[in-house]
């Protein structure tokens, strides 16, 4: 199961990175003389209604969604692990606080969430990231917090304390380096709903906006097409965006059941 | 007998924690003084507040526990009183604990060197390289064989015996004036237990350090310590010197652990299994908590808390039927 998503990415990202250096086409440059033509040896995925070559597009597209979906997790993470230690190691009322703006956040469905921050920060793509790192954080928040707050009571923390470490040096010294897994599990799995929010978000046209290529713009902008029977339009993007969320699912899933065979 | 610096004297120190029918009373007026150099045991059956009452000392109280009442004076301050930072200094500086749990005592993170590096650093700034220095030699003062190996060793590679001479390495790092060892062999086979203890003596004579020793093996505290205190339910039932404690004991309850005790060349009597301390108990009594179980028990016992009285030098019984 690791083997076999770590392969697709591996496969995916390589594609991503090698891939335009081999290609003539530029991936806004619009060539009305081929539009829409099906898949063929010149286009393997044939191109859209402006003459773009459509594998160019998906390929600048898997760059830009990767990069977003780990600057969303590296942002959700980070914060999320150091609130959760904190509100987890002190507990009381900032645990309280803590935890009651979570529920609130968690309350809402992420997606919707996302939409919401985007739809009033105005969706550029730092605040696509954004947008959908505070909707993640609040589960990152929780599980740090949890797995703190039972390494508090075990003897570590204490026996740090005992021989005069400060505050913080427990907190973050001590306890969330042992406090870190169930966080990085998560990370992984996040990774995969990360890319499908941004897509999700921009084929709504709330997230990253056309021209610029990345697998939402190019499922909606192939959308309308598609009852015309240019099928290649929308399918290749939308495939390699399953293709590379069943990746990291395949991924964060085998970790859990590494780490946590008990959750299985 | 010489009158001795008192290093820590507890006085009438009252803890309650949230029960179902309201606040239970888990330290009932404990009293009792640990003198500086010595080695004095702790002793009571599980859940008579041996380790609440170190834990209060330390500032550790869990965040439900309430102190009603009391003073606990380590040197001329009354700890109670102490800010949290100023316990901080107080903590590794002149008090320190070994824990119960051996081996989750440690981080399982971080190299054990480095633990006990890491106390040099924080209570006498040390620089890195002098504290790992420092670190090795108290670890080969510990017995440690190999102890420049051993410190890049994480905790889960060493035996639960080295991990608690680990422990031990870092809590003395800064020959603190008072340690409070709590059960600091639960779940070591006899022999390594007799070697910690051995160590402990070894440590307790090197840095002239005072030894509050929790346990419930009478054994231990008749070769280890000077002095003890017994406990029950809450509250301190005798206090004497180790040999007046054994020759002559006063209190029902110490009696009837004295009794228990197997020899090989006695035939003893075989200890009846008592109800124990059960929650009705600190509920209801407003008097001696042992009232209940013990075989001198007079009416007024259940409702007056006896004085403590004196004995002979040294040697204090709270009880009503001193006979």
């Amino acid at each position: 199961m690791l083997l076999i998503g770590l392969m697709i990415l591996a496969v995916v990202v390589l594609a991503a990175a090698a891939g335009p250096h081999f290609i003539p086409y530029d991936p806004l440059q619009t060539a009305p003389e081929v539009k829409l033509q099906p898949p063929s040896l010149d286009h393997p995925m044939g191109t859209d209604n402006f003459g773009r070559d459509i594998l160019t597009r998906v390929l600048y597209g898997i760059r830009l969604d990767l990069r977003i979906a780990f600057m969303v997790v590296f942002a959700a993470l980070i914060v999320g692990i150091l609130v959760g230690t904190f509100s987890g190691y002190y507990g009381g009322i900032v645990d309280d606080v803590v935890m009651r703006i979570t529920d609130v956040m968690m309350a809402f469905p992420s997606f919707v969430l996302a939409m919401a921050i985007t739809a009033m920060l105005g969706n550029t793509i730092p605040n696509v990231v954004i947008a959908i790192a505070i909707s993640y954080m609040p589960y990152f928040i929780r599980l740090t917090r949890g797995e703190v707050l039972s390494a508090r009571e075990l003897g570590y923390a204490e026996a740090a304390r005992c021989v005069g470490n400060p505050e913080w040096r427990i907190m973050y010294i001590h306890l969330l380096p042992n406090c870190l897994t169930p966080a990085l599990v998560q990370a992984s799995l996040a990774l995969g709903w990360a890319i499908l929010d941004a897509s999700g978000l921009a084929f709504l046209g709330l997230g990253v906006r056309p021209p610029t290529p990345e697998g939402g713009v190019l499922v909606g902008e192939g959308a309308k097409y598609i009852v015309s029977g240019e099928w290649w339009t929308s399918v290749f993007a939308g495939a390699v965006i399953v293709l590379m969320v069943f990746g990291f699912n395949l991924i964060g899933d085998s970790l859990r059941d590494i780490t946590a065979p008990e959750e299985r | 007998m010489v009158e001795r610096d008192t290093l820590l004297r507890i006085r009438d120190l009252t803890v309650t924690f949230p029960g179902r029918d309201g606040r239970v009373t888990i330290l009932d007026n404990v009293a009792f003084e640990v003198f500086g150099t010595e080695i004095v045991g702790l002793v009571g059956e599980s859940g008579s507040g041996k380790t609440m009452t170190s834990l209060t000392v330390m500032g550790f109280l869990p965040p439900s526990g309430r102190i009603e009442g009391g003073e606990i004076w380590f040197r001329d301050g009354d700890l109670l009183g102490y800010t949290e930072e100023q316990m901080s200094q107080i903590r590794g500086q002149q008090i320190a604990m070994i824990f119960q749990s051996t081996r989750s005592a440690l981080n399982p993170l971080m190299r054990v060197g480095d633990q006990v590096a890491r106390v040099y650093r924080i209570q006498r700034g040390l620089g890195g390289r002098e504290a790992k220095a420092e670190a090795v030699r108290a670890l080969g003062r510990m017995g440690i064989p190999d102890a420049e190996r051993r410190a890049e060793a994480y905790p889960h590679q060493l035996s639960r015996g080295m991990c608690q001479r680990v422990l031990i390495a870092m809590m003395v790092a800064c020959e603190p004036a008072l340690l409070i060892a709590d059960e600091p062999t639960t779940g070591l086979d006899v022999t390594i237990q007799a070697q910690i203890f051995e160590l402990i003596k070894v440590v307790q004579q090197a840095t002239k350090a005072s030894i509050l020793l929790i346990t419930h093996d009478l054994g231990v505290v008749a070769e280890t310590c000077e002095r003890v205190v017994v406990m029950y339910a809450g509250q301190v039932m005798e206090t004497a010197r180790v040999d007046s404690l054994f020759a002559n004991p006063t209190h029902p309850y110490t009696q009837k652990l004295l009794h228990s005790v197997l020899r090989v060349d006695k035939t003893v009597e075989m200890p009846k299994a008592d109800a124990g301390i059960n929650e009705e108990v600190t509920y209801a009594i407003r008097g001696c908590r042992f009232a209940s179980r013990c075989p001198r028990v007079l009416p007024h016992c259940w409702s007056e808390q006896p004085a403590r009285e004196q004995v002979e030098p040294d040697h204090w019984v709270r009880c009503h039927n001193l006979s």
